[in-house]
């Protein structure tokens, strides 16, 4: 019984997908690190990432399955579910066995696990369509923090190059330092090294004092529910809400 | 989906420097212009404004496919975006606020009544813009709800409200989500140039009736709620239909035409208020009919006596406009002259099932879709999932939980490949347990004479939404 390990990138994960086909393995999880209790059993193969690789197999799974499929694997790559990319990698398996029908077997334990996880990560990419918060820095850009459970910041570009074209903006993933930065033109992502020192402007306070209490006067003060509205916006993303008294 | 993932965008390294300058002062600023001059005048207006707007309920930003053009910022999202919840548990996508509070109507349910002593505020189109643009460039909101009180007469009003749209529309150019009222009364032209700039336009019928209308709002008429009701109507479909020959034609309302009506005020059943629903969708082509539940901000003799907000009623009366809008349901098959108010323990659906036993079990992997729907715990997503399902596979029992399908409820009601798991027919009572929201039971389970008590001695348990992603969409 093999299992892989890999860098943490989707090339490596893709690499270790091709690596599996034309070694004639199977195995039963990939994941970044290898587990302090190792089983007796299975033996544990670290896999180089090489891209070429691993571009072969992003086309094989597009033109086979389909470029949904492939947004799939996307998705469980960039989630923080345990054993997500072992069951991407079943997932791949299946879909070559089964081409675009992959998409109607919603009964399949792998499609559903599968589905349940980019549910997640979209959900929580929607999620920060609308709790994202921009603050304006005495530098002209507009700054955003925040602190998603999955990988979500390159989803979220994108979107904001599109709304928000005329400003330069940064979407700062805080626990894994990586940005989104876009300069009016084109948005790109990188990995920050030294955490950016940030200084508001004046109009920014000014602003967020409004929105503050603008927030406040909407409650109809008969039907309070604060259960219902952590329902809805759980407590862990007040950190980064002004309006729920985060950070300035 | 259809974002572009880059595959690559882990770790790459860019000039870090370069970054932390471009923050600390090195940029360029973007604003078309900023508050800074009369902030605190600009703060009390937005927030006495802001919170006279609050009882329109209308929260949605979806329908608009709206996109963003060159120069411009802003777009819209067909599904619409929730930005944030206020302390009462609902959604806050748009900055609602009213163009002004200063009002010569009397309406006996409104704060902003002329015979109320409040404080009057009226706001400029430049303010109103000014702080929409700042909202949005912060992703604070989705984009902009005016409505108004009638301030020396409705042309004037209107007029105004238009102005600010058109500000922001083509100075501004900003091209996020509008939502604009049309003031019933006002000139047919300011309210078709309202039109060709906001995404949805919208007039509130206040009260189910003509009577009620009349008693608590006499300076309204029906009459002149339903004119700009039904030119909003046909001058959507004219301009609908023209766009199928003229690509350029400009949008109209694209995201359509809602209305929003106050239950608990007035002594209408549910059956009166569901046919005017039914009606309203069905001939004027409504995309949403928004229910508002009374709460008591006046003292006045009209109103009835004062009681805390009907939420359970609202509520069902919600569960009901989705059952007419998703589940093909008509009013008469839910509610009818004999049966007039909706069922406090069951939700509309699970009664009508529970009335109709006789059309049950349905076999899950033969039933149409319309069959499907009419099942207690399947859903339009569970209902769309079954029938994809099916096309490669047998469905069975521990499957439909996967598809999302509630089966403590549909398991009476369903069989899986013939078999059956529910119970007999002769097991109402214990069906009906099945179908009872659990928070509800928990409720019930108080002594019989603080039962009349039941709204007000569990507000929580009448949360209108336990926790689906449904309200609020569309």
């Amino acid at each position: 019984m093999v299992a892989y390990t890999i860098d943490g990138t989707i090339d490596g994960f893709l690499t270790a997908v091709h690596r599996a086909y034309y070694e004639g393995q199977d195995p039963i999880s990939i994941i970044q690190e290898e587990p302090s209790q190792v089983d007796f059993f299975t033996e544990w193969i670290a896999v180089e990432t090489d891209r070429e690789k691993a571009k072969k197999v992003e086309t094989a799974i597009c033109e086979r399955i389909g470029s949904e499929a492939f947004e799939n694997v996307l998705c469980c790559h960039l989630s923080t579910v345990d054993d997500a990319l072992t069951y991407a990698y079943k997932y791949i398996r299946l879909g070559f066995k089964k081409e675009a029908t992959i998409y109607a077997m919603l009964g399949n334990d792998t499609v559903h696990h599968v589905n349940r996880i980019c549910q997640k990560v979209r959900f929580e990419v929607h999620r920060m369509y609308g709790l994202l918060r921009f603050r304006h820095t005495t530098g002209g850009i507009f700054y955003a923090p925040f602190s998603p459970d999955h990988n979500i910041t390159a989803m979220l570009a994108p979107h904001f190059a599109a709304r928000l074209s005329d400003q330069w903006w940064m979407i700062h993933d805080t626990t894994r330092d990586i940005a989104a930065l876009y300069n009016g033109e084109e948005w790109m992502v990188t990995a920050l090294d030294v955490p950016p020192v940030v200084e508001y402007s004046d109009v920014e306070m000014q602003i967020q004092k409004m929105w503050k209490e603008y927030f406040e006067n909407l409650a109809i003060k008969s039907r309070i529910n604060p259960r219902l509205q952590a329902g809805f916006m759980p407590r862990r993303y007040w950190k980064y809400l002004p309006e729920m008294g985060g950070l300035n | 989906m259809q974002t572009k993932i880059p595959t690559n965008f882990c770790l790459q390294y860019a000039q870090v420097y370069a970054i932390i300058e471009l923050i600390n002062g090195i940029g360029m600023v973007h604003m078309n212009s900023l508050i800074v001059t009369g902030e605190d005048e600009t703060r009390s207006k937005l927030n006495i404004l802001g919170e006279s707007a609050k009882y329109d309920v209308s929260c949605s930003s979806s329908g608009s496919t709206r996109k963003n053009k060159a120069g411009g910022v802003g777009n819209a999202n067909v599904g619409g975006i929730c930005h944030s919840w206020t302390a009462d548990g609902r959604c806050v996508s748009l900055l609602k606020v009213l163009y002004t509070n200063d009002c010569i109507y009397d309406c006996a349910y409104c704060i902003n009544r002329r015979s109320e002593d409040r404080e009057r505020r009226t706001f400029t189109p430049k303010e109103l813009a000014d702080i929409t643009i700042q909202f949005y460039r912060r992703n604070y909101i989705e984009g902009f709800f005016l409505s108004s009180a009638i301030k020396k007469s409705p042309d004037y009003t209107m007029e105004r409200m238009v102005e600010t749209v058109r500000l922001l529309r083509k100075e501004y150019k900003f091209n996020g989500y509008i939502h604009l009222k049309a003031i019933p009364g006002a000139d047919p032209m300011l309210i078709k140039q309202g039109g060709m700039l906001a995404d949805r336009m919208s007039v509130n019928i206040e009260l189910p009736t003509k009577k009620s209308l009349k008693l608590l709002a006499p300076q309204k008429s029906q009459e002149t709620i339903l004119i700009p009701m039904t030119s909003l109507a046909r001058n959507i479909k004219d301009m609908h239909s023209l766009k199928q020959y003229r690509y350029k034609t400009p949008d109209f309302v694209p995201a359509g035409q809602t209305t929003q009506m106050i239950v608990g005020a007035s002594p209408e059943s549910d059956f009166t208020i569901m046919k005017l629903s039914e009606g309203l969708y069905n001939n004027f082509k409504l995309k949403r009919v928004y229910y508002s539940a009374f709460v008591h901000n006046t003292e006045d003799s009209r109103l009835p006596a004062i009681a805390p907000p009907p939420l359970l009623r609202e509520h069902r009366l919600y569960q009901a406009d989705w059952l007419l809008r998703f589940y093909k349901f008509s009013a008469m098959e839910l509610l009818s002259p004999q049966n007039r108010n909706f069922s406090v323990e069951l939700d509309p659906k699970s009664d009508w099932a529970l009335r109709n036993l006789h059309l049950f079990p349905i076999e899950v992997n033969i039933a149409d879709y319309e069959n499907l729907l009419r099942v207690p715990g399947i859903g339009v997503r569970s209902a769309r999932r079954i029938l994809t399902a099916r096309r490669v596979a047998r469905v069975e029992f521990e499957h439909l939980k996967m598809f999302g399908v509630v089966l403590k409820r549909a398991k009476h009601f369903i069989t899986c490949m013939g078999k059956y798991q529910g119970l007999t027919v002769d097991n109402e009572k214990r069906i009906k347990l099945d179908l009872m929201s659990e928070r509800l039971k928990r409720a019930m389970d108080i002594p019989k004479d603080e039962q009349l008590n039941l709204f007000r001695l569990f507000p929580e348990v009448f949360d209108p939404i336990p926790n689906t992603g449904l309200t609020g969409e569309l």
